[in-house]
């Protein structure tokens, strides 16, 4: 109960202060010539750009490398090295967003910065956000292949199938919606974060040319303006962080829903 | 057959090859924080007071507001954790519309993005009940954040003690809330400890829920209207906002990774632990 108190709460209080602005502004939150709040321009666009830009493409790079190690922790590990990888997983799960953005930081940025300067850039908020996701996504696609059906396993295994032709034919044609709530829990995930993405990406609010330019995320534009910001350009803010929870919540509510579509299709 | 036996082992390699990737980058920056920070990481760095800005000296008032601040967190969400739990798993058993609709909620909140968890203790708690950038705003914003955490684990836990259990209970007659306090909270207090640790554990890592609640003050709070930096907020700053304080902040990352190392192995010990104490006790875990 006062979890909906608290969500239905902080949602209309966001709402209050955003309705202003998107009185005001309306469409100009898309259609300015740029992000320059002291000159009364709130263009959203670039930071929606990055905010999706780093976060799916994360999510692309870290889906198949999340459930290929699952699918080797599960199916090749020996028991012992099982238990080290679980012991390292968990332990990569639980580092602090702040410390991997200043591993970022300090170790990421220096070495994109040989490739092209700055360093702080586009691609190394991908890869940030690509290990942060990289070591949640395996676990829960661990749990799902030691949850998948014993049966299948050992028919496949009574037939003489390989564990690649198990996992690759039986396993993951069984999975994919499994696949697809994961990846839909990752992306969100991968939109709400805000600091470790902060520290390395630039934060310049422009729409990337290339992989190597800086961009901002809508994430690290409220962290970065909400210190100073007044009036409109608050309200602007709060407008931001209506929309990152109304995506949030759209993406919670896609897998859901592909998870029920999934139940009642295997009645 | 020589071909796919060909085939078999290629990709057995190149399996082999991402998994040691991975791990390698993993390792790469453990290894890099843990070697850097562990230079100077002395008693001294500890307990003395900052200077410059934090770019030398220790960060005694830092742990100080951090245990503050991740402490009340704990103890203001706990209660109602484990309440919404116990209505969970035991008022709300059927899937009707209305259970539906609360753990929808639960999950939207687990969600939410932490910037946004910011701004709403901003106004909220900073503005419109007058707390500002305090110890006690902070600390009640990390508190709705970690609330899911606790709901769903301690719902998990209630859910599973046996029914028989409790229906005994209830038909020798005892009050429910005896039985709540004799027969369920003894079966499931540790795993209830446990949920309580990993809450802990995700509201140290937390940074930008605490941005605009808890302020960056590097002083000594007196009060818990005071305002005070965690140690994520005392990295964050070293490492975005002044320059020079990436010696300090290594050394800081290199603490709270030691602290959430400490809680982790607590948890494994502790169930361990519990597991042998009450050998086949009422929950299996």
């Amino acid at each position: 109960m006062l979890a909906a108190v608290i969500v239905v709460g902080m949602i209309s209080f966001i709402c209050i202060q955003a309705w202003p602005s998107l009185q005001a502004l309306g469409f100009r939150l898309f259609t300015d010539p740029g992000w320059a709040p002291t000159n009364g321009q709130f263009n959203a666009v670039p930071m929606i750009f990055g905010t999706a830009l780093t976060s799916i493409s994360a999510l692309v790079i870290a889906t198949p490398l999340a459930w290929t190690l699952a699918s080797v922790q599960a199916f090749y590990l020996k028991r012992n090295i099982y238990m080290a990888t679980e012991l390292i997983i968990d332990l990569l799960a639980g580092i602090p967003s702040v410390v991997l953005g200043f591993w970022g930081l300090s170790s990421l940025v220096p070495l994109l910065y040989y490739l092209a300067p700055p360093g702080a850039s586009l691609l190394a908020g991908i890869l940030i956000l690509t290990i942060m996701i990289v070591p949640t996504m395996t676990t829960m696609f661990r749990k799902l292949m030691e949850t998948s059906p014993r049966d299948q396993i050992e028919a496949s295994m009574a037939l003489g199938l390989s564990r690649r032709t198990l996992i690759w034919k039986v396993l993951l044609p069984a999975q994919r919606s499994s696949i697809i709530s994961i990846s839909l829990l990752g992306l969100g995930r991968a939109f709400g974060e805000t600091i470790a993405v902060l520290m390395v990406i630039g934060n310049i609010p422009q729409i990337p040319s290339h992989l190597l330019a800086p961009v901002r995320t809508l994430t690290s534009n409220i962290a970065l303006e909400m210190a100073y910001a007044l009036d409109q350009h608050r309200s602007v803010l709060f407008a931001n962080a209506l929309f990152l929870i109304l995506c949030v919540a759209l993406f919670l509510f896609a897998a859901k829903i592909n998870h029920m579509a999934e139940r009642r299709y295997h009645g | 057959m020589a071909n796919s036996k060909l085939a078999e082992i290629s990709y057995q390699s190149a399996l082999h090859l991402v998994t040691f990737g991975l791990f390698a980058v993993f390792i790469w920056i453990l290894a890099s924080i843990l070697g850097q920070g562990f230079d100077g990481l002395s008693y001294q760095f500890l307990t003395q007071q900052p200077e410059l800005a934090g770019r030398q000296g220790g960060i005694w008032p830092i742990l100080v507001s951090t245990i503050w601040i991740v402490g009340l967190a704990v103890c203001f969400a706990t209660p109602f954790g484990i309440l919404s739990g116990l209505v969970f798993s035991a008022k709300l058993t059927r899937d009707t519309w209305l259970r539906r609709s609360a753990s929808h909620f639960v999950d939207i909140l687990a969600s939410v993005p932490s910037i946004v968890f910011g701004l709403f203790g901003n106004l909220f708690f900073g503005e419109l009940l007058g707390f500002g950038y305090s110890i006690l705003s902070g600390s009640l914003t990390l508190a709705c954040m970690i609330l899911p955490i606790l709901i769903r684990m301690s719902e998990d836990v209630f859910a599973s003690i046996p029914k028989a259990q409790i229906d005994g209970a209830l038909g020798l007659g005892l009050a429910k809330w005896r039985v709540f306090l004799h027969i369920m909270l003894p079966g499931s207090i540790t795993h209830l400890l446990t949920a309580m640790i990993l809450a802990t554990a995700r509201a140290l890592a937390e940074t930008a829920a605490l941005l605009f609640t808890s302020g960056y003050s590097l002083r000594q709070p007196e009060s818990w209207f005071d305002s005070g930096r965690t140690l994520s907020i005392h990295i964050y700053d070293l490492a975005v906002n002044l320059s020079g304080g990436n010696q300090n902040a290594y050394r800081s990352a290199c603490a709270l990774l030691a602290l959430l190392l400490l809680i982790n192995c607590s948890v494994y010990v502790f169930r361990k632990y519990w597991r042998e104490r009450l050998g086949k006790s009422v929950i299996h875990s």
